[in-house]
């Protein structure tokens, strides 16, 4: 992950080569977050954030299962 | 009355960043754990090695601490946070150390004491790793806000191109339009991409 990959965003002269780095790594970023809101592991922990935040605040929380914009 | 919990998450990092009028609550806590568990893992992991001596946690111990992190953070803590006090990125590492330091504390065998005040403070270094996975999710926390500000058309189609790499023409010929469409569409969904990582809430965490 280049650190440089916001200053590239923010302009509209880049080489072959930054733009390329550019691309790869946002859908690096994509597939990440495709892969997350498909993982069982973040499923677990999505459910014991609710249910930690529902011990914080002694409120119920919306389901995990509830759709998230990523879902509709 | 609105729910404490809505989903909205328009704007996800200006909102976290704005706990002053409550904007903070309108981001989506289940976003955040998908978008911010790798970066969350990375700093646990850390912070566990750094105050064992170099053991490796347990994976339920991890998502104990993180998950503890992650409720500290939404049901009270952006409302400690201030964004002109450092970056959102350094806040979750000192949230996160304290969750993992908690949990040793309780877990630690009497025989070996108490972990000292200053040992329980000290951070880590910020890896590279650390620094990586932080930056990824913060791109996909951009393309999050880019869906949420463009129409849903002009996403798919730059998402298709730019995210999935299918070719302007197959893009052009599966959705019925022109080639130009199509490059018309990704040029303004690059364009408002552009807009929306200029914002200081983002330079600010990229920026290292």
């Amino acid at each position: 992950m280049n650190p440089k990959t916001l200053a590239y965003l923010s302009r509209s002269d880049l080489t072959e080569s930054e733009e390329t780095s550019l691309l790869r790594e946002l859908s690096s970023a994509y597939h990440m977050d495709e892969a997350s809101a498909r993982s069982r592991e973040v499923r677990n922990l999505v459910e014991r954030v609710k249910s930690r935040i529902e011990e914080v605040t002694n409120t119920h929380v919306p389901s995990s299962e509830d759709p998230s914009p990523r879902d509709e | 009355m609105p729910a404490p919990f809505p989903t909205t998450s328009l704007n996800l990092l200006s909102k976290l960043k704005r706990a002053d009028d409550g904007g903070s609550w309108e981001v989506s806590w289940k976003r955040f754990v998908e978008l911010y568990h790798e970066p969350l893992e990375v700093v646990a992991r850390a912070c566990y090695r750094h105050h064992t001596g170099g053991q490796h946690p347990s994976w339920s111990f991890m998502e104990d601490s993180i998950a503890d992190a992650m409720a500290d953070f939404f049901a009270k803590g952006q409302h400690r946070y201030d964004s002109s006090r450092g970056r959102l990125r350094t806040y979750l590492r000192v949230l996160v150390n304290a969750r993992i330091v908690d949990r040793l504390r309780k877990e630690r065998p009497i025989d070996e004491g108490a972990l000292s005040p200053a040992t329980a403070d000290a951070l880590p270094e910020e890896s590279q790793a650390e620094r990586e996975s932080f930056h990824r999710a913060l791109l996909a926390t951009l393309i999050e806000d880019l869906r949420n500000q463009i129409p849903m058309r002009q996403f798919e189609i730059f998402e298709r191109v730019k995210l999935k790499h299918q070719s302007p023409p197959f893009v052009a010929e599966e959705l019925g339009i022109t080639r130009a469409m199509v490059d018309r569409y990704v040029y303004k969904a690059m364009s408002k991409l552009r807009t929306l990582a200029e914002q200081p809430e983002y330079q600010e965490e990229f920026n290292d």
